[in-house]
C-alpha cells in the first residue's frame, strides 16, 4: 500500500481502537491484528503523534506489580476521528461511482 | 537476543534526543515486553517481534523530526554505499562529523552507507585488507551548512571478524556498538561519543575536548588521555590501565586491573577500584593538589600508581 495513505490509515485505526475507551499498547496491536499489520516501532510514533497534536492523552495506572500507561480519547481527538470517517465515507463513494459506473 | 541488550542497544541510538523523550520510548517497550511476556511468549520470541533496535531507534526520530516541521530532511540528500570486497582486519575513520554509528551484525563483509551531499562528502578507500572512510575537510563556517545536511553514515562490521579500528571524531555524535575489535583507537576532537561494551586486545582513547561515555571496556591494555572534555567510562577489565588526565573532569568505575596508572595535571579524576584498599600497593605522589588516598608498599598482587600535580584524584573501592 502507498506508504503516504497507509500512514493516515494508521491514524485512524489507532484512534478507533480508542474509540470505546482507554486502552493500553499491546491490547491496541492485539485488536488491530488481522485488520492491518502495526508492529510497535510503528505504533509508538503514531500514539506520540496523536499526544503531541491534542488526541489522545495518556495516564499510568498499576497493572501486576507494574506501570502500564493507558491512552484516552480527547475531544479533538473524537472529532478528528468523525472527520476522518466523513472523508473515508465520500473517497469510498467516489471510488463506487468510479469503478461501478465503469462496468 | 536478550531483552535487556536489545534494550541497551536501543538506548544507545537515542543519545540525541533529550532525557524525556528517552524515557519515554524506553518505558514504551519495557511495558510492551512486560505484557508480551504475560501473553506467554518466550524472551527470545518477544524481542525478535521487536525487529532491530536500530529500526525501532529510526522509526522514533524520523517522526520526531517531521513533527518539528523545520528540521526537515533537505531533498538533495542522496547517501552512496559500500561492500567490502574480502576480509578486512583494519578500519579507518577519520574526521567524521555529523551522525555516525558504528555496529555489528550478522553479515559477512564490512558495508557503509555514508551520505554524499556536497558538504558531507565522505570517501571509501580499501586496499590490502583496510578499510577507510574519511571525510574531506570542512571549513568552519561551513559547518552551520553541514548541520543542515546532516546525514547519518553507518558502518557495520560483521560480528565474527576483529577488525582493527581507528576513530578519529571531530565533531557531531558517534555510536559504537558493543562488540570484539582488534586494537582499538579512538580521538574525539569535539561532539559526543557513547560507545557500548567494548573487547579489544589493546584500547587508546584521547579525549581532546569532547563528551565521551564508554559502557564498558575488556582490554589487555588501556591507555586513556583526557586533554578536556568529560569523560566517563562504567568498567574496565584488564592488566593495564594507564589514564593521563590534562585537564577535563574523568570518571572512571569499576577497574578490575592488576596495574593502574594515574597522572593527572589538572582536571579531575574520580577513580573506582575493584576489590578492597589492602588489594592494593599505592604510589601516590601529591604536589600541588589533593588525594584521599596515602601511600603504602609491601608487594601486593595489584597496584596504582599515581601523581597529582594541580588537579584532584579521588580513589575509592569497591568489591
Amino acid at each position: 500500500m502507498d506508504t503516504q495513505l497507509k500512514k493516515g490509515l494508521l491514524d485512524v485505526c489507532v484512534l478507533s481502537a480508542l474509540a470505546d475507551g482507554e486502552s493500553y499498547g499491546y491490547k491496541i496491536i492485539s485488536d488491530l491484528k488481522g485488520m492491518i499489520d502495526i508492529s510497535e516501532s510503528t505504533l509508538y510514533p503514531i500514539l506520540r503523534r496523536l499526544e503531541n497534536t491534542g488526541a489522545l492523552e495518556t495516564f499510568t495506572r498499576q497493572h501486576g506489580g507494574r506501570l502500564r500507561r493507558y491512552y484516552l480519547l480527547t475531544a479533538v481527538g473524537r472529532e478528528r476521528l468523525s472527520a476522518y470517517k466523513k472523508d473515508l465515507e465520500e473517497m469510498v463513494s467516489i471510488y463506487k461511482k468510479l469503478f461501478e459506473g465503469a462496468k | 537476543m536478550k531483552y535487556i541488550e536489545w534494550r541497551d542497544e536501543l538506548e544507545s541510538y537515542l543519545t540525541d534526543l533529550n532525557e524525556d523523550e528517552r524515557k519515554k520510548v524506553l518505558s514504551y517497550y519495557a511495558e510492551m515486553y512486560a505484557d508480551r511476556r504475560d501473553a506467554g511468549l518466550t524472551e527470545e520470541e518477544a524481542v525478535s517481534e521487536f525487529g532491530p533496535p536500530y529500526d525501532a531507534a529510526k522509526k522514533v526520530k524520523e517522526d520526531a523530526e517531521s513533527d518539528d516541521g523545520a528540521e526537515r530532511q533537505p531533498e538533495h540528500r542522496s547517501t552512496g554505499t559500500f561492500e567490502a570486497s574480502g576480509p578486512v582486519d583494519s578500519l579507518e575513520i577519520a574526521g567524521a562529523l555529523g551522525k555516525v554509528f558504528v555496529h555489528f551484525y550478522d553479515g559477512d563483509k564490512v558495508t557503509a552507507q555514508y551520505p554524499e551531499d556536497g558538504l558531507l562528502d565522505y570517501k571509501v578507500k580499501e586496499a590490502g585488507g583496510k578499510v577507510m572512510i574519511t571525510h574531506k575537510n570542512v571549513k568552519f563556517r561551513d559547518l552551520r551548512a553541514v548541520k543542515k545536511v546532516m546525514a547519518d553514515l553507518n558502518v557495520f562490521i560483521p560480528k565474527e571478524s576483529v577488525p582493527d579500528c581507528r576513530i578519529e571524531l571531530s565533531a557531531g555524535n558517534l555510536t559504537l556498538g558493543g562488540g570484539t575489535y582488534g586494537n582499538l583507537q579512538i580521538t574525539v576532537e569535539g561532539g559526543a561519543l557513547t560507545a557500548g561494551r567494548l573487547t579489544c586486545s589493546d584500547a587508546k582513547i584521547i579525549n581532546d575536548a569532547g563528551a565521551v561515555k564508554i559502557e564498558s571496556v575488556i582490554c589487555h591494555r588501556l591507555s586513556v588521555e583526557a586533554n578536556a572534555g568529560s569523560l566517563s567510562v562504567g568498567e574496565i577489565c584488564g592488566s593495564t590501565a594507564e589514564l593521563k588526565i590534562n585537564a577535563g573532569k574523568a570518571d572512571i568505575r569499576g577497574v578490575d586491573c592488576k596495574r593502574v596508572e594515574a597522572a593527572v595535571s589538572m582536571g579531575k579524576l574520580d577513580l573506582r577500584l575493584c576489590g578492597a584498599r589492602e588489594d592494593y600497593d599505592v604510589d601516590v605522589k601529591c604536589i600541588l593538589s589533593g588525594c584521599n588516598i596515602e601511600p603504602s608498599s609491601s608487594g601486593r598482587e595489584r597496584s596504582i600508581k599515581a601523581e597529582v600535580s594541580l588537579g584532584r584524584m579521588s580513589v575509592s573501592f569497591e568489591r
